[in-house]
């Protein structure tokens, strides 16, 4: 029985070596980006890179380290993607460049979906950053903002965030997809409107060359390379749903004035709780693989590490050329 | 202000007319994308009962409703199209324009606006709630694919939609949610498919868990009203996003998300359409929801008026204790 499981130890070993020396000869170079979505998440953004990564779950880190070696983060991602109410102040992106700058990593700031207030106050927060950066990337989550950008500011560098590529993230769908033509429907589900033809020339025509994904429940697709965009992929929080109305930012105040998408008032306790979800009805179940939390306005699957190994085995070599790891995922 | 209602079925069409329908929309689901994708990849986002089932039946519908002055406008609003639909797609905005003679397709996916403008230049688009418009940059980017109505997400902030339309002008046409169903989530950023039956929303038990012991928070909450939050925000998806049961209310007015106190105000800023959700409602539901909207427009258009557009649209719905919870209102 020792025996048995030394030789399984082994080759477990051989073949975590082999997938290594595969991605290695394949050439595909990747990079990996620390994503830091408020300035509290990383000791008000005045700590050092190494003693930050030790924060870093060790299942998690060990994962990586076990499929890319030791991981060297040279790309930071700072801002909010889901919730215009915790955007960035000015002060918040200078010290966030001063960290990438001080820590040799590039800087990327990221954009969420926006009412017109929001707008408003991004177009402040650009018109700052362009003086400083201004060839910034910036992860675009609201048409209206990849407008702005290639309008008024067309030196900053577009990503599409994943928020734009509608990809479905649905738990239920390798459940529900059982019997004939399950293989055929899986892929439909597997499938991006991004790599569409049409969608290819808009998104040349606005100078997008990267767009992002999550890593999926039920799988990333296998033809991403053939899409014509460089991609980047999170972990290990993949985005279900998201929307205005805040579960916990409405926590605390009169009942009449609760759940309303149209709050300007938020009481930030997304960056004291986060929820753990339980369906009722028991169809979504948390398994080995994810579970589902809610962070403030969106709700998650946490990728679990046979999950998170598989998608970034899959991420390597399917063509996906940046990691985004969310140290939070709001 | 237009009153654009839900249909599924062209013996609702005259019924609807009758009772104040200016303009209708519709799913279409032909036999032939069944017979290819099964039934969990779906063409719009409703299934086939909320949805015309055949190209026949719809040009009829489009012959009726054009009949009594009123444009008929189909949904292709998945959140996106994959570039192997692409050429299907296609085939059948031929047929529905070319053919049926519909009036207008709501679309959220830019790709797939793109090449149906470029190829059927004259197809009237209207930009779909999916496309999650919330600012007037969005808008203008929808504009500048060719749409010519932008439709409003639900729940939308009163003042910026003031501000977008004030920005785009009257080149463009506006629509906003007016009665029915609520969502939890923003519809236009949900990557739940609902061909697996259900809201993904409702129905979650929420374990609280404290993740920042090392500061403090700027807002002092009992800890202990957690409970007590969770149980306003379920009487908030019952009432919202359930539709209290999907019972009806007094004198068969639906229950649920209702914008009717914002009635003059979406006037005065220039909305042009008040779209009523439910293209798989019951019959009488889309009556009521439609006589009502056409009462409380009737009563804002008379120089006699006794009672504010709100007070109206209260004592008509006679739902003291539910207009006063705040709960059912889509502009508040």
């Amino acid at each position: 029985m020792t025996y048995y499981k030394k030789s399984l130890t082994e080759i477990k070993k051989l073949f975590d070596g082999i997938l290594h020396l595969y991605f290695y000869h394949r050439g595909v170079s990747m990079k990996w980006a620390l994503y830091i979505p408020y300035r509290n998440n990383i000791g008000n953004l005045h700590g050092d890179l190494k003693e930050i990564i030790t924060k870093i779950p060790a299942h998690e880190l060990n994962t990586i380290k076990e499929l890319f070696g030791e991981i060297n983060f040279n790309q930071l991602y700072f801002g909010q993607e889901f919730c215009e109410r915790i955007l960035p102040k000015k002060k918040d992106i200078i010290d966030a460049l001063n960290f990438a700058h001080s820590n040799n990593m590039q800087f990327t700031f990221i954009t969420p979906y926006v009412t017109e207030t929001g707008l408003i106050k991004l177009q402040q927060l650009f018109i700052e950053l362009v003086k400083i950066k201004s060839d910034c990337e910036i992860v675009i989550n609201d048409w209206g903002v990849l407008y702005l950008i290639f309008n008024e500011f067309p030196s900053f560098t577009p990503i599409l965030g994943r928020l734009l590529n509608k990809m479905w993230r649905d738990p239920r769908i390798k459940s529900y997809l059982k019997g004939k033509n399950s293989d055929k429907i899986l892929k439909t589900y597997q499938g991006c409107g991004l790599a569409a033809p049409g969608m290819k020339k808009l998104l040349n025509k606005f100078n997008i060359k990267r767009i992002e994904i999550d890593n999926l429940i039920h799988g990333v697709n296998e033809n991403i390379s053939d899409w014509g965009y460089q991609i980047s992929m999170y972990v290990p929080y993949g985005c279900i749903t998201t929307g205005r109305m805040c579960i916990l930012g409405s926590w605390g105040l009169e009942k009449k004035d609760k759940f309303k998408a149209t709050s300007k008032f938020c009481s930030q306790q997304c960056r004291f709780y986060s929820l753990n979800l339980y369906d009722q009805n028991k169809e979504v179940k948390n398994t080995k693989d994810w579970e589902i939390i809610q962070k403030g306005n969106t709700i998650f699957y946490k990728q679990l590490e046979p999950m998170l190994k598989n998608g970034l085995t899959q991420a390597g070599s399917l063509g996906v050329d940046r990691i985004i790891y969310q140290f939070d995922p709001i | 202000m237009k009153i654009l209602a839900p249909i599924n079925s062209i013996h609702e069409a005259e019924p609807l007319i009758a009772s104040g329908a200016d303009e209708f929309y519709c799913g279409l689901h032909p036999k032939a994308w069944e017979n290819k994708y099964g039934k969990k990849v779906w063409l719009n986002r409703r299934w086939s009962s909320a949805s015309i089932n055949s190209f026949e039946e719809l040009k009829n519908l489009v012959k009726v409703s054009h009949r009594n002055n009123v444009k008929v406008f189909l949904t292709l609003n998945l959140p996106f199209y994959l570039p192997e639909q692409y050429p299907e797609i296609l085939s059948l905005v031929k047929e529905v324009t070319e053919n049926c003679g519909i009036d207008a397709l709501i679309v959220s996916d830019p790709g797939i606006i793109m090449t149906i403008k470029e190829t059927f230049p004259k197809v009237e688009i209207h930009a779909s709630s999916l496309g999650a418009i919330l600012n007037s940059s969005s808008a203008s980017f929808y504009q500048s694919l060719g749409a010519s109505r932008i439709i409003f997400p639900r729940f939308a902030d009163l003042e910026d939609l003031g501000i977008i339309i004030n920005k785009l002008g009257t080149k463009l046409k506006y629509e906003v949610f007016i009665l029915n169903d609520g969502c939890v989530f923003e519809e236009g950023h949900c990557y739940v498919s609902h061909a697996f039956g259900g809201a993904f929303c409702s129905r979650w038990n929420y374990e609280l868990v404290e993740i920042n012991k090392d500061e403090e928070s700027p807002y002092k909450i009992d800890k202990a009203s957690f409970k007590r939050h969770i149980k306003d925000y379920k009487e908030w998806l019952w009432i919202g996003i359930k539709n209290c049961g999907g019972v009806p209310g007094p004198k068969g007015l639906p229950l649920g998300m209702c914008g009717l106190c914002a009635l003059e105000k979406l006037k005065d800023i220039g909305v042009s359409s008040l779209k009523i959700v439910g293209r798989e409602s019951p019959f009488p539901k889309k009556i009521a929801s439609v006589k009502i909207v056409k009462k409380i427009l009737d009563h804002i258009d008379s120089s006699n008026k006794k009672l504010t557009t709100s007070q109206l649209a209260q004592n008509l719905r006679r739902t003291k204790s539910l207009c006063k919870s705040n709960f059912m209102c889509y502009y508040r």
